[in-house]
């Protein structure tokens, strides 16, 4: 679920809805599974959506635009 | 080179020319006088190419809800990516006909959105442009080299030569 959709929930039920973001990861010392729960959708971090996005829209740039803008 | 729309600043600084492209009122230099046709909000002129770049900001701290709510709906309905891709092709066309087609034209959208919808949003948009992403085997040349969408993050990180910086904001915007 995005920001956005997020936004448009919050339009069609109560004002006073409260939403929490939950992200799921594997401790890389313990390597249990933890959880980290957030009120912003942006202060998920690390972020392996986000991070593997960034990854595409880089490849992307490196591909079609090469140089241009560095 | 600097160009500033509402509260999003960037600064192109090896463009050979650059300009407010959507001016609307007769008294500004770069009138462009259609207002049937959809406009990107700028046209930068580089040595090897052009950039088409359109901005939205929802990201912007003064966004009323009512303004987010509209553009969230446009977003999820497909209505923001159609209007992307006809502001690309009327401007294409308009610069066409003033003979400044050229070069190599990339269409660099900024919209201030978290990171994992940048790219489903230049998916949708770039099937919305021709050759609707079907390659036309009697074509010689490419209507556009790109289209992407970024986020302020993701702008600063791929275009260090183009840096953008929120106006109201005392500190650049890298890393906001």
């Amino acid at each position: 679920m995005t920001m956005g959709s997020i936004i448009l929930l919050m339009d069609k039920k109560n004002k006073e809805d409260h939403v929490r973001f939950h992200t799921l990861y594997r401790d890389d010392v313990s390597k249990e599974i933890k959880v980290e729960s957030v009120d912003d959708y942006r202060d998920i971090s690390p972020n392996a959506i986000a991070d593997t996005f960034n990854d595409l829209t880089k490849e992307q740039v490196r591909l079609k635009m090469g140089a241009l803008g560095k | 080179m600097k160009l500033s729309e509402n509260d999003l600043e960037i600064d192109f600084s090896n463009a050979v020319d650059g300009f407010v492209f959507d001016q609307m009122r007769p008294a500004l230099p770069n009138f462009h006088g259609m207002s049937k046709m959809h406009r990107v909000d700028f046209v930068v002129e580089l040595e090897e190419a052009v950039l088409f770049v359109e901005i939205k900001d929802p990201g912007n701290p003064k966004a009323q809800t009512e303004g987010l709510i509209k553009f969230y709906y446009e977003l999820n309905d497909g209505t923001l990516s159609a209007t992307f891709a006809a502001k690309f092709i009327d401007s294409f066309v308009y610069r066409w006909a003033e003979e400044q087609i050229k070069k190599p034209v990339h269409y660099l959208n900024l919209v201030t959105l978290e990171t994992s919808l940048l790219v489903n949003l230049s998916d949708e948009i770039a099937k919305k442009l021709p050759p609707i992403g079907k390659p036309v085997a009697r074509w010689k040349r490419a209507f556009l080299e790109n289209c992407q969408v970024f986020n302020l993050e993701t702008w600063n990180d791929n275009f260090p030569r183009w840096p953008v910086r929120r106006i109201s904001s005392t500190t650049p915007a890298i890393g906001e």
